[in-house]
């Protein structure tokens, strides 16, 4: 567990969430604080949207602490709602108010003055970029469109957690990385974001955290350089050679037994499990270069996210 | 309180924007304008000039048609807005946003009820010159008006209210506008049905009495067609209302009647505003209902039983019925509304065996034996019990006042159906509760469809077609109605109640002695039911309590094992 001592915005204790005879979520215990971005990662009915709706006090589970920034969302839910911010998967809209409308409402239930709503509904317009469409109708969004929007009415009230359920299905690539701008920079103002997904490679880039859930349970959780470097002693090393050529044998003993060889458009690339350290690899560069092997590139691989989810076996995400 | 201001709670604003659009608005106030016009005009035009009615009289006769066209905008087309909105909201989970946004409940309560029909009230306001012409042209006295008013809002809320509450409480949108007509029916067109044969407050939950006890003789007009004799009695008869020993005034009792009816609704809204699993009644409430129900029950029948006057206005309009026909229906009365609130309740504080289980494993956690009884996932075998207590005491209240009043008596031979009305009553409702603890709303409907109602429809084909009367009436025993019925029937004659020329209903027929046995077979039959429903009740609740009791020791067994490779750390600092 990370950030104990520090100030911790979610903490779960034990929950458990059951939907008649099916246990959806089961000893749940998170502690997540303040400037880290989450990344709570699983399979479709790993339990992910259950954990974010109890989060958000729309679930009541069947037992277990919830505290949000130091309230108990069991006796002081209304205290929780006003701290959090909470996006949907699939986020719905209200068809029939136009962007900007919408906005202030939500702007109103959260006491912002004239004043404030106002600036406040241009904020959020610009940094989820649909300035140019506040006098639209929202029925008429497209589902990228209508994602960012439900995005910035959960960013109005700058809330201190902001619990997003799959926030980037349905996000064209740009708007993904915006998207991943936008968290980053909010998290390094204080706040903390959890993030669902069960695609991997929309959390690997930015969460500092992440927590794997299998079945209900959390099956691993911490943060991901702790995580990866937990994998192994060894790092993944990176060979590209300009040619197509038979790398000696001895020179393929010295990179250990698993070398993953491929031949492409002409060129060779050696990834492998390496055991030493920098001086070593060195040598290692020297003899390839001593043998006449074509160097391109020597490089080792960053291990993320995904390392760690091969790792636990967790092999139904995507 | 700013929350509660119509003009800036965000939900009416929401809804206000939403459905006052330009275009669709003009259109409405253009159709709204021209058929209020044309009626105003037409009636006030139509009288003067073809029933040579003074402009005066003829300004009077318009106000009810404006009065309808406003009730149709308001408790039609408003009730219909505010169930189907809720509704769609709901099922397209929208509400889980305002669900969190860090308003009261009651404060989106008030958002909903008067932002989902902002169109109609905006329509409703087109109508007010006409109707304030109609008035002020009229003579009709303000105050008169303004009771009227009174009532009418506090319908239309009550209105709104169930529609909203159906929208909450429907599994499915379609199912809410189904429910929010049948509610609105029920409510409102067939409960008022009871007040013709006493039972006066259910009228109440409709604006008709404080229109005929203080409006309807201001606007009738001397050129007019004569008076519909109904009308005149309709109009005396709700000049004041007699309640308990009480003379009301007919605003202040309907206001009392429709606040304590909003009151159950908004406590049903409230609570699935705060969790959709919720139950709608919360044990407590429910004893609070039954116990307003009973109440206002006993307190509608109260001035029939003491008050000959009161009880002579009754007869005069049941001329169909004798005196002591009028206490047989009374008591039959008694039985089926407060029976109706008492099942209700149960069905609505009854847990499921996954509620159950839900509850077993959170009191388990916090370290308790049982599941407290104010808790949802606690059987509703305390709560059946006091508000069965709640209903006898209220029957017995009755009889003490038949037997105490100057209008009945309780002769020798009634005691015993009076008693087995009662107890036939009770075991009904043990046997209700056990059954639908034991297998859930759904099998105990179809149960009380082929066990209540197929018998009943067995019976009629039997004794109408083939004149079995004898193997119809036993059939029909299955349904404790038609015990209830025959009781009602034999108490009749034990009171020496001639129902027409003389005659009396069962006695001297060969129906009495069997009527009697089935009345006592019902009973029996209930009897067992009744034991064997709360014994299976019990037997599934000590089977669950036992497997969840070896499943969270298996757990815990387990947990440690689990926990040596997750070490959760010491108790984390909780930012404030």
């Amino acid at each position: 567990m990370s950030a104990v001592g520090s100030d911790i915005l979610i903490h779960t204790a034990d929950v458990r969430v059951d939907y008649g005879d099916m246990t959806a979520v089961h000893g749940l215990n998170l502690d997540i604080a303040a400037g880290e971005v989450y990344g709570l990662i699983g399979p479709n009915g790993a339990g992910k949207t259950s954990t974010i709706r109890v989060l958000a006090t729309l679930l009541e589970p069947t037992y277990g602490e919830v505290y949000i920034a130091g309230h108990d969302t069991a006796t002081h839910a209304e205290e929780a709602r006003a701290v959090l911010g909470y996006m949907p998967d699939l986020a719905p809209v209200w068809d029939d108010l136009k962007v900007d409308e919408l906005l202030d409402v939500f702007a109103r239930a959260y006491g912002l003055t004239h004043r404030e709503r106002r600036q406040r509904v241009d904020e959020v317009l610009d940094a989820v970029s649909l300035q140019n469409k506040r006098k639209v109708m929202a029925g008429t969004l497209s589902r990228g469109m209508t994602q960012r929007l439900v995005l910035a009415k959960t960013l109005l009230h700058r809330p201190r957690v902001m619990l997003l359920d799959e926030p980037a299905s349905g996000l064209d690539p740009i708007a993904r990385i915006e998207l991943r701008d936008l968290l980053r920079q909010f998290a390094s103002e204080g706040r903390t974001v959890l993030v669902s997904s069960h695609i991997l490679t929309e959390l690997s880039d930015f969460c500092t955290s992440v927590g794997i859930m299998e079945k209900g349970e959390m099956v691993l959780d911490g943060p991901v350089d702790e995580l990866v470097a937990s994998l192994s002693n060894t790092r993944r090393q990176v060979v590209e050679l300009v040619e197509t050529v038979d790398v000696p044998a001895p020179l393929l003993a010295e990179m250990g037994v698993s070398v993953e060889i491929k031949h492409d458009q002409g060129r060779t690339t050696l990834e492998f499990e390496f055991q030493g350290d920098d001086r070593e690899a060195a040598e290692l560069l020297s003899a390839l270069i001593h043998h006449g092997l074509p160097v391109k590139a020597f490089y080792e691989r960053k291990r993320g996210v995904e390392d760690v989810m091969l790792k636990v076996g967790a092999r139904e995400v995507s | 309180m700013e929350r509660f201001n119509v003009f800036t709670n965000p939900i009416c604003v929401q809804h206000a924007r939403a459905r006052l659009r330009l275009m669709p608005t003009l259109s409405w106030g253009l159709i709204t304008l021209t058929c209020v016009a044309f009626i105003y005009v037409l009636i006030y035009f139509l009288l003067i000039k073809r029933g040579e009615v003074s402009p005066v009289d003829a300004a009077k006769a318009a106000v009810v048609p404006l009065i309808v066209v406003q009730g149709v905008l308001l408790m039609g087309m408003g009730t219909s807005a505010v169930a189907t909105g809720i509704a769609r909201e709901r099922d397209r989970e929208l509400l889980d946003y305002h669900r969190m946004s860090p308003m009261t409940p009651a404060a989106k309560i008030v958002g909903y009820l008067f932002g989902l029909p902002s169109r109609e009230y905006f329509l409703f306001a087109l109508t007010l010159p006409f109707v304030a012409y109609a008035v002020l042209r009229g003579g009709v006295p303000l105050l008169k008006v303004a009771h009227f008013y009174v009532a009418f809002f506090s319908s239309v809320w009550l209105y709104h209210m169930t529609g909203l509450m159906a929208g909450m409480v429907s599994r499915k949108p379609w199912h809410s506008s189904f429910v929010s007509l049948g509610s609105v029916v029920v409510l409102y067109l067939v409960l008022p049905l009871f007040a013709r044969v006493g039972l006066s407050f259910f009228d109440f939950l409709t604006v008709r009495p404080t229109f005929y006890g203080m409006v309807y003789e201001e606007i009738q007009s001397a050129g007019q067609r004569p008076n519909i004799p109904s009308r005149i009695m309709l109009a005396q008869q709700y000049e004041t209302v007699p309640f308990y020993g009480l003379s009301l005034n007919p605003t202040a009792f309907s206001l009392v009647v429709q606040v304590f009816v909003l009151t159950a609704m908004y406590h049903v809204v409230r609570r699935k505003w705060v969790d959709a699993a919720w139950h709608p009644f919360s044990k407590r409430f429910s004893l609070f209902f039954v116990f307003g129900v009973v109440t206002l029950l006993v307190g509608s029948i109260w001035p029939l039983l003491f008050d000959t006057q009161v009880h002579d206005e009754l007869v005069d309009r049941m001329q169909w019925a004798g005196d002591t026909v009028i206490l047989s229906l009374l008591i039959g009365l008694f039985f089926v509304v407060s029976g109706l609130a008492v099942l209700m309740t149960i069905s609505l504080t009854t847990p499921t065996a996954q509620t159950s289980r839900k509850g077993l494993r959170r009191a388990r956690k916090r370290g308790l034996d049982r599941i407290p009884l104010s808790w949802d996932a606690a059987t509703s075998v305390p709560t059946m019990l006091v508000v069965l207590l709640i209903a006898v005491v209220g029957y017995v209240v009755v009889l003490l006042a038949i037997q105490s009043g100057p209008v009945y008596e309780i002769k020798a031979g009634m005691e015993r159906w009076l008693v087995a009305l009662g107890v036939l009553s009770v075991l009904v409702v043990v046997a209700f509760q056990g059954m639908h603890e034991r297998f859930g709303q759904r099998p105990v409907i179809l149960g009380l469809f082929v066990f209540w109602v197929m018998p009943v429809m067995v019976g009629i084909i039997m004794f109408a077609a083939f004149d079995a009367w004898r193997p119809a009436m036993y059939i029909g025993a299955l349904c404790p109605a038609v015990a209830g019925a025959m009781s009602l029937a034999l108490l009749l004659d034990a009171s020496a109640g001639q129902v027409v020329d003389g005659s009396y209903l069962l006695r001297g027929s060969p129906v009495e002695d069997h009527a009697r046995m089935v009345v006592a077979v019902t009973i029996v039959l209930y009897a067992g039911l009744a034991v064997i429903a709360q014994g299976l009740r019990y037997s599934a609740s000590c089977k669950r309590k036992r497997l969840e009791r070896d499943t969270a020791d298996l757990a815990e067994r387990v947990t440690p094992r689990r926990e040596a490779s997750h070490q959760p750390g010491p108790p984390p600092q909780v930012a404030g």
